[in-house]
């Protein structure tokens, strides 16, 4: 499947439980604390191996956008962006929306089943 | 380390050549390149080739087609930056002593992909979720436009620029104007960016000859000093990132001016990675040719256009000029030589002493670039 086709999907191993439903799963280096997502094999701060999972931050702001037009999916135009999570992780993810956009706006990341894993996007919580 | 210069440059047309093959289209740039040097091809001691999508030994399969095989030939992929990092690598070859005369060489074809956005590898967790090139540039362009009010109309401007610079080198891709309204009005690809925001896929090669600086009176009567060879890679964050300020070229830039021991007062004519329009504007900024958020006042005032106190990219850049990825350094390379040698009519800066190229470039998660390579040159 070409790569912009399969935006928005993710691997069973790229979601964890938590608290308050499912949680991009990032990792936590057990020896300098370091947060990356997706879940490192090793921390690229300080090499140690030991890495648990930890649910990244379920919201935050979005830090930019751009809305797509080319490509081979059949539902352009649709919007990607960055978003910085609450517990300093950036996550690069597509949004519900392509209107109403705004660097800084408040985001909610949003996981739901789908076949093969799960779809994830990023959601604006508030008008601009 | 001892000087080195650059004794011959050359370079194909960048354009469209689906019916070559890549070796083909490095050829002709290699042997302009050692004519102008005025070198035969046992004078080469060394040999390096950059190329992205060229595939195995491209550098092999075309310095056979010349005759030159035997010496050592080195293929090198850099992303965007692969001709320039080529260069950076030869340039140690030469300035090491291990080597007095060195030929590189950049070539791409990528029009065996028939348009699009270029093939990216999605072993890369962003790139498998859709990150393009467009789309990490139009990111940048949104946040900077959020951050300085900078206009998506002020931001075709660099497209206008580029393509009136471009309109006086028959080695464009493109020589013919246009106006901010065709930018505006082309169709869209990665908001802010429609088309003409971005630099067009294309084929191209091009070529130069190295050559220790005690010996480059022999080939060259005027031989251009390479003053500074920088490369670096970006710093890796799995935090934010400030993407209004490009820090591989913040650093690589630094690191520049200390080895050539000049600042940015002193670039009397640049070639920058323009691959789309913010970029321009970014590397204003990050080069010193300004401040943070004056970008737009240096094109708009014409500081940058030809006859201005700092032109930038009078080859046409990567918008007008082409983008084939692994030709690009030297293809910047060349046209710095030829304005530092005057022989650039009428797109000719007048009086350039001093000139820099910088390439740029490869998307990965958690870098603002994977290479720079920036190379200050003197007449």
């Amino acid at each position: 499947m070409a790569m912009d086709q399969r935006a928005g999907h993710l691997e069973p191993g790229h979601v964890i439980a938590g608290d308050a439903g499912l949680h991009l799963k990032g990792g936590a280096c057990a020896s300098c604390g370091a947060l990356a997502f997706p879940k490192p094999a090793i921390c690229s701060g300080c090499l140690s191996e030991d890495i648990a999972d930890a649910p990244l931050a379920g919201g935050g702001v979005l830090y930019a956008y751009s809305v797509i037009h080319v490509g081979r999916r059949p539902d352009l135009p649709y919007a990607v962006g960055y978003v910085d999570l609450a517990d300093g992780v950036r996550v690069f993810t597509e949004l519900t929306r392509t209107d109403g956009l705004c660097p800084d706006m408040k985001v909610a990341i949003e996981i739901s089943p789908e076949a093969e894993g799960y779809r994830f996007n990023a959601a604006p919580v508030e008008a601009v | 380390m001892r000087p080195v210069s650059i004794i011959g440059v050359g370079m194909i047309p960048f354009g469209k050549y689906p019916e070559k093959d890549t070796a083909d289209l490095a050829w002709p740039a290699i042997k302009q390149a050692m004519e102008d040097a005025g070198t035969d091809r046992d004078d080469i001691g060394i040999a390096y080739c950059g190329s992205v999508y060229g595939g195995m030994m491209i550098g092999q399969r075309t310095l056979t087609r010349l005759g030159m095989t035997g010496k050592p030939i080195i293929n090198v992929e850099n992303a965007c930056s692969s001709s320039s990092s080529a260069f950076h690598q030869a340039h140690m070859a030469v300035a090491s002593g291990a080597y007095d005369v060195a030929l590189v060489f950049g070539v791409d074809k990528l029009s065996q992909f028939g348009g699009g956005t270029i093939p990216l590898v999605d072993e890369d967790w962003e790139i498998s979720q859709g990150m393009l090139m467009p789309a990490l540039y139009a990111m940048r362009a949104c946040r900077y436009m959020h951050e300085t009010g900078l206009t998506t109309e002020q931001l075709a401007g660099v497209s206008v620029k580029a393509r009136a610079m471009g309109a006086h080198n028959p080695d464009a891709q493109f020589q013919k104007e246009i106006s901010l309204e065709e930018v505006m009005n082309a169709r869209p690809i990665a908001d802010p960016f429609t088309l003409l925001h971005c630099c067009p896929t294309g084929d191209g090669a091009a070529a130069a000859v190295i050559c220790a600086g005690d010996v480059a009176h022999k080939f060259e009567a005027a031989p251009i000093k390479i003053l500074a060879s920088d490369l670096c890679t970006g710093t890796y964050l799995t935090g934010y990132r400030d993407m209004t300020v490009p820090e591989i070229t913040v650093r690589g830039a630094s690191e520049a001016y200390e080895e050539a021991g000049v600042g940015p007062e002193d670039i009397d004519v640049a070639e920058i990675h323009d691959a789309f329009t913010i970029a321009e504007l970014l590397y204003y900024e990050a080069f010193g040719f300004c401040g943070r958020g004056e970008a737009i006042r240096l094109l708009e005032d014409g500081v940058t256009s030809i006859g201005g106190a700092k032109p930038v990219n009078p080859s046409g850049g990567l918008l007008s000029k082409g983008h084939p990825v692994g030709a690009t350094g030297i293809a910047q390379i060349t046209e710095i030589t030829r304005q530092l040698r005057g022989s650039c009519g009428a797109r000719q800066v007048e009086g350039a002493r001093t000139g820099l190229a910088h390439a740029t470039g490869g998307g990965a998660m958690g870098m603002d670039h994977g290479a720079c390579s920036i190379h200050i040159l003197q007449r």
